[in-house]
């Protein structure tokens, strides 16, 4: 069966999803609604207004609009009767992403998925697979960094307006690390946290810290930046019989680093001239399909009547609870939120 | 396609220990002039590997001649052996006798640097979504280590041995395999192979065999030498990883992915994680030309270096011992 689809928003992601869809044989791209797009299709509906594009005769929407718009456009797309794929974030904040649970919740026979692409990177996949198969015991803790630079346009950008994005470089990018953290872990209840504006001249966070835990004791060491002039991307996994770090992120930039997957056993004590520094064990991977097994899952989904179950609606929540928890844990930083919205 | 570095110090001596090896070479060359002395056996038209008809010859060892492929630069001996001629050397072969009955095979040098990130890798890389049976292959089993190691996993339902050398018998009953000598069809999720590709007579039928018997998502491990590699390009016929009549094919980096892909495998993983070549170089700087920049990081650099230099010979896939993972399409 091939799918009928509209996207909302056609800038880069927009555009590449449709290359995706069109790729792997999916379905057939219909309708685009973007305010700034040029007609170059003939056989494609489009339109400056969504509300038109929900009209036509589609069985699925792709969103990849600012975050404004983002969860309204769900709620409508969902609202008349399309199964949705939306970019991160599911919204600007917390609010906005409960109002889309409870209409989802409405439309039981729709698929709805975000893209959090990270899950879908190949050394998470295959991080998840060890960790999963206990080969490893026990998970201890983590310590994740997720950075960039900037960008010279950075302070013009959508990204760094307030109302439009709704928060800064945590909710932008940190989103996928703590995403990948509650892959990991489950989720987590403690939060101890700083969010600032160190640098760049923004109404929004440039830097976030924070420290996790849960109930199982379990903790976790998180920092997002887009002050990290060298790109970054390391989520380091200990557990009772090993670790893991996961180093490099294969992505369009390649500034991340080659993506690997560093894999290490504890020493014992009878191997003393190895003690702290045992030998390991990196794989590296060369591509990145993560869109593709996104758009993938998204299709089956629909096609064959499957949950969902990477970025799910209740993965976008739990994400968001804990970006909240990070933003309110700082009471310095909520005091000059609250001020700001004076 | 994912690439795997390892990251562990030994010298050539903890898995070879030279005394044995200098017998097994001693019985090598017996059997050689006992069971060889006269035909040449069959000629091969084509690169095992690419089916690439033109070659070049390579190098002469023990009077076996091997060729390289001008396509894929696998290397290959021809003539070679017919298969009834192997028959014979395998059965009364005094070396692989004195090999397989060695304990040596065992010690503690070989389970750590060998076969312990070999059972690692076959446990990280099984991956089954849902809970039916499972059964798993070793082609031409000859290793205790992986047996008594396999036997401790879960995943599987049915573990068969197929065809292993004799002296593995007890072990395999001991660790409930069964031994078999033929593969029934689409029926196996992972099969390993290890050590035995560089032996086939015909390692493109051998390929599809697998295939074949591999259910679909399949998986197929295995391990062999490589053309590619540093230590197997400047030793050549003087590579002791080199036995004739035993080794027949070393495959290139190209020349490998090409056989699996033409036969529909998609390959998951190539990998050259040997830790070794240099120290090879170094063990045999007299008795090898090597360019003078080699010969001078070997000789004056210190250990940080030649280390930094073995780890770029893996993440280039240039060292001369390999691993493949690949999954039946
Ligand atoms: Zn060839």
């Amino acid at each position: 069966m091939a799918l009928r689809f509209g996207i909302i928003g056609f800038g880069k992601i927009g555009q590449l999803r449709k290359k995706i869809i069109e790729e792997l044989e999916l379905g057939k791209v219909l309708a685009i609604s973007d305010p700034n797009y040029k007609q170059t299709h003939k056989d494609i509906f489009l339109t400056n207004n969504y509300h038109e594009l929900l009209k036509q005769d589609i069985d699925a929407v792709i969103i990849a609009t600012p975050n404004n718009i983002t969860a309204t456009a769900v709620i409508d797309a969902l609202n008349s009767g399309k199964h949705v794929f939306s970019e991160k974030p599911p919204g600007r904040n917390l609010e906005e992403v409960i109002e889309i649970k409870k209409c989802s919740a409405k439309h039981p026979n729709l698929k709805l998925k975000f893209g959090f692409n990270h899950r879908a990177h190949y050394s998470v996949m295959e991080a998840k697979r060890i960790a999963s198969s206990n080969r490893m015991g026990k998970l201890m803790w983590a310590r994740a960094a997720y950075g960039k630079a900037g960008s010279l346009d950075f302070k013009e950008q959508w990204r760094s307006t307030k109302n439009i994005a709704g928060g800064g470089i945590l909710l932008d990018q940190g989103i996928h690390m703590l995403d990948l953290l509650i892959l990991f872990f489950g989720g987590f209840s403690e939060v101890k946290s700083f969010v600032d504006t160190t640098y760049w001249d923004i109404p929004l966070e440039d830097n976030a810290f924070a420290i996790l835990k849960n109930s199982s004791d379990q903790y976790a060491v998180f920092h997002s930046s887009s002050t990290q002039w060298k790109h970054i991307f390391r989520l380091e996994l200990f557990f009772s019989e090993g670790y893991m770090i996961l180093n490099g992120l294969d992505t369009g930039s390649k500034s991340y680093g080659r993506e690997s997957l560093i894999i290490g056993k504890r020493q014992f004590e009878d191997e003393v001239e190895l003690l702290g520094n045992p030998s390991e064990e990196q794989i590296f991977f060369d591509d990145d399909r993560s869109w593709y097994f996104e758009m993938n899952d998204f299709s089956n989904a629909i096609i064959n009547d499957k949950p969902i179950i990477k970025g799910s609606v209740d993965s976008a929540v739990d994400v968001m609870q804990l970006i909240d928890k990070i933003y309110s844990s700082d009471n310095s930083w909520v005091k000059r939120e609250n001020e700001g919205e004076k | 396609m994912k690439t795997r570095i390892v990251r562990d110090d030994f010298r050539e001596a903890e898995i070879r220990p030279s005394k044995e090896f200098s017998e097994y070479y001693r019985l090598i060359q017996e059997d050689i002039s006992e069971i060889f002395h006269s035909e040449a056996g069959n000629y091969i038209e084509e690169c095992p590997a690419c089916k690439c008809k033109s070659a070049r010859f390579y190098f002469n060892k023990n009077n076996f001649t091997y060729l390289e492929c001008s396509d894929c630069s696998t290397v290959y001996m021809s003539p070679r052996p017919t298969i009834g001629m192997l028959h014979e050397f395998y059965s009364r072969s005094k070396a692989m006798e004195y090999w397989n009955s060695k304990t040596f095979q065992d010690t503690s040098g070989r389970k750590k640097h060998v076969f312990a990130p070999r059972i690692r890798w076959i446990g990280e890389s099984i991956e089954f979504d849902e809970k039916s049976s499972k059964n798993y292959c070793d082609f031409y089993s000859k290793y205790n280590p992986i047996i008594e190691a396999i036997s401790e996993f879960n995943e599987f339902t049915n573990k068969d041995s197929y065809k292993p050398i004799p002296e593995l018998i007890p072990t395999l009953s001991k660790s409930g395999f069964r031994i078999s000598d033929n593969l029934k069809a689409s029926y196996y999720s992972v099969i390993t192979a290890f050590e035995v590709y560089d032996r086939f007579y015909d390692p493109n039928s051998v390929t599809k065999l697998l295939y074949d018997s591999l259910e679909e998502n399949g998986l197929l491990m295995i391990s062999s030498m490589s053309s590619s590699g540093l230590d197997f390009q400047f030793m050549k016929s003087k590579s002791s990883n080199i036995i004739p009549p035993l080794h027949m094919n070393i495959f290139s980096i190209e020349g490998i992915v090409k056989m699996f892909e033409n036969v529909g495998f998609e390959i998951l993983e190539l990998s050259t994680p040997g830790s070794l070549d240099l120290k090879i170089l170094e063990n045999h700087i007299n008795d090898i030309e090597l360019p003078r920049f080699l010969r001078d990081i070997i000789l004056n650099r210190d250990e940080q270096i030649k280390e930094n230099f073995q780890e770029f010979l893996q993440r280039g896939r240039l060292s001369s011992h390999l691993r493949l993972l690949a999954r039946k399409k």
